[in-house]
């Protein structure tokens, strides 16, 4: 019975219609272009450090020459070595932890916004984007100080009497999870929120009526209604946290691997630019997969 | 007569220095359809929503069959309501909306999937089963909403403005049908309405409702025919109000002067002499003839409203008072135009004595 919603039909001009499109050629389809020409080059002592680089003088016949100098031996290297996929699968395990964690937080944080009354609840809004207004990368940092071997988080629970000795959570995957769930906490409460903001209230009402008490009443219509809001935040938390490069270089320790990290090594230390560029595209296809799963689920709530 | 199923004592709901419901004391019998009719802002759900639980009176007690609902949270009452906005969970199908309910109290399988059975056929949507509340119609949400709040078999369903969301066809064809499953079932059903002609339509018995009191209790013909006062008399129906003056009484009759310029008798005896009082009499029940007795008036206007055609009639003391008249072929063809003269008078039976 319900189909795609028709196009909304704005009348603008065509062009400003078209930015985003513009927008996405130059900062997404450009940069992603140049990483898989360098992905499919070779490492090379020279300026830029691969080949073939190509002269823009020099002509079609010498381009073509070139070209056939491509290779996959980049991604071939990435399989070669295990320290690529166990990278891979300790980004994806640090990330699935701190999403789940972050959602176990946020929800309860959402709700309560959401169920704030009068002026308490464009304040809690307000409050819960607030971190945002220092940059991201003092606020990062402000974490070594609490969780490093003397730092405040120790002394505390030494003063309460918790711990004899100091707690190891700095340069550890729990200091990495910490730091993410801290850092991209909003962008799972905002979504949620609005999730939840906007059911009507009734509805609660209609499932006491009928007998449901109120914890049911949250596990029978709640929470169903706000799964959209919840997949939302997990890939907002999910997708940058995978790739995150600065909180495990800050909290993490040595022997973290991160494939942020991975690349950052590749790049700058290693200079191996075809490989950093290969594993750049590999994770933006294994990136894809929730998004297609996210876009499937989505098309099954729009077709019911 | 039986017991009443619910019965209201003196209950009070302030908000504020507001207060939305002012000793307010009623019943409902078994098997009723009762309408809680008023302005919006009355109180009126406010009341409603006192009885499913959803607002804690400050004082008086709501007792349901022998047992004072007070101390009990809105999802142990077993009382169900249908919902002005339907508040269909848009998450589920018909039937799982129907079967919330039953689901709740943790019956078989078996025996939740006949019970909304039922419902389909008793609201007539078999068929549709499956289908999701924005896959819907209006008219059809209300009959899921209807069917959800009665599969729990309810002694008293509270339907608030059931009627308002739909237009004026179908409006007309649910209040028979609302009328027929309140029969078929035999419960209770208290509406909530601003609607008049609802709550006339349906109700065995009405409560008028103002500034959090109720004015008057009582079956359509009494509400209209005998309003209490004149808040009633114009809420229900259109009136004329005609101020008089009480100059005479003798004889098991009254003598009075109108501020419209006339006297007339009235067969009571009961009044005071020198007293003002206020005569209401209904468009319908004026008498208007192109001659004779009564106050001269001039006709404003006159509207062809199909049934009947309303006019509007000013009389010498500045007064503009409704006269409607039937346009049924027997009645013949006597139409009025702006400025026609006419006589406004008042058939003692049909005017009632009113206190302000």
């Amino acid at each position: 019975m319900s189909r795609k919603p028709a196009r909304i039909r704005t009348g603008l001009p065509a062009w400003i219609l078209s930015l985003p499109l513009v927008w996405m050629l130059l900062f997404l389809v450009a940069p992603f272009a140049i990483a898989a020409k360098i992905s499919l080059s070779r490492s090379a002592l020279a300026q830029p450090p691969y080949e073939p680089s190509f002269d823009w003088s020099a002509g079609v016949a010498d381009w073509m020459e070139r070209a056939t100098q491509f290779s996959f031996d980049a991604y071939a290297g990435l399989f070669a070595d295990t320290i690529y996929l166990d990278a891979y699968l300790s980004s994806l395990r640090i990330a699935a932890l701190s999403t789940l964690c972050a959602l176990l937080i946020a929800y309860p944080f959402a709700l309560s916004i959401a169920h704030a009354k009068g002026v308490l609840r464009p304040v809690l809004f307000v409050l819960a984007v607030a971190p945002f207004w220092t940059s991201f990368l003092i606020r990062v940092y402000a974490w070594i100080g609490i969780l490093k071997d003397e730092g405040l988080l120790n002394h505390a629970l030494i003063w309460l009497g918790l711990i004899e000795e100091p707690l190891q959570i700095f340069a550890t995957d729990i200091a990495i999870v910490i730091g993410i769930v801290y850092s991209y906490l909003p962008f799972m409460i905002l979504p949620i929120y609005v999730a939840l903001e906007k059911q009507d209230a009734a509805l609660l009402e209609a499932a006491a009526d009928l007998g449901a008490s109120p914890w049911r009443a949250f596990v029978q219509v709640t929470l169903p209604l706000s799964l959209p809001g919840v997949l939302a935040g997990c890939l907002l938390v999910f997708i940058p946290a995978v790739g995150e490069f600065v909180i495990p270089d800050l909290l993490g320790g040595s022997d973290t691997l991160m494939v942020g990290r991975t690349m950052w090594v590749e790049f700058f230390d290693n200079r191996d630019w075809p490989a950093a560029s290969a594993a750049a595209i590999l994770l933006l296809l294994v990136l894809l997969v929730p998004l297609r799963i996210y876009d499937r689920l989505q098309t099954a709530e729009e077709r019911t | 007569m039986s017991e009443p199923v619910l019965r209201l004592s003196r209950l009070t709901k302030k908000f504020g220095t507001v207060t939305a419901v002012d000793q307010v004391s009623l019943d409902i019998r078994p098997g009723e359809f009762f309408a809680l009719l008023g302005p919006s802002g009355c109180g009126k759900t406010t009341l409603m929503r006192m009885i499913a639980g959803f607002e804690t009176p400050d004082s008086g007690v709501i007792d349901l069959e022998g047992r004072d609902l007070s101390p009990v949270p809105p999802h142990r009452r077993p009382v169900n309501m249908m919902f002005q906005s339907y508040a269909l969970f848009p998450h589920m199908n018909v039937e799982r909306n129907i079967a919330f309910g039953l689901v709740q109290e943790g019956l078989p399988k078996a025996e939740i999937a006949t019970r909304v059975a039922d419902m389909l056929d008793l609201v007539q949507l078999k068929g549709l089963a499956a289908r999701k509340p924005h896959q819907l119609s209006g008219g059809q949400k209300q009959r899921v909403a209807l069917a959800r709040a009665l599969a729990k078999r309810p002694k008293l369903l509270l339907l608030d403005e059931p009627l308002a969301a739909l237009d004026r066809k179908l409006r007309e064809d649910t209040q028979f049908e609302l009328m027929r499953i309140q029969r078929e079932l035999g419960a209770s059903f208290m509406v909530v309405t601003h609607d008049q002609d609802e709550a006339m339509a349906m109700a065995q018995r009405i409560a008028v409702m103002r500034a959090g009191v109720i004015e008057q209790i009582g079956p359509p013909q009494d509400v209209y025919l005998q309003p209490a006062n004149t808040f009633v008399a114009g809420f229900i129906g259109k009136i004329n109000l005609f101020p008089a003056k009480v100059v005479a009484v003798a004889l098991g009759r009254s003598r009075l002067a109108l501020d419209a310029g006339f006297e007339m008798n009235l067969p009571r005896a009961d009044l005071q002499v020198g007293s003002v009082i206020t005569l209401a009499v209904r468009p319908e029940d004026l008498a208007v003839e192109a001659s004779g007795e009564g106050a001269a008036g001039q006709v404003l206007d006159s509207v062809f409203l199909g049934e009947t055609s309303l006019t509007r009639i000013a009389l010498p003391n500045g007064q503009v008072v409704q006269a409607a008249r039937m346009n049924a072929a027997r009645n013949g063809a006597w139409q009025m135009k702006r400025g026609d003269s006419v006589r406004v008078q008042i058939p003692p039976a049909a005017a009632r004595v009113l206190a302000s």
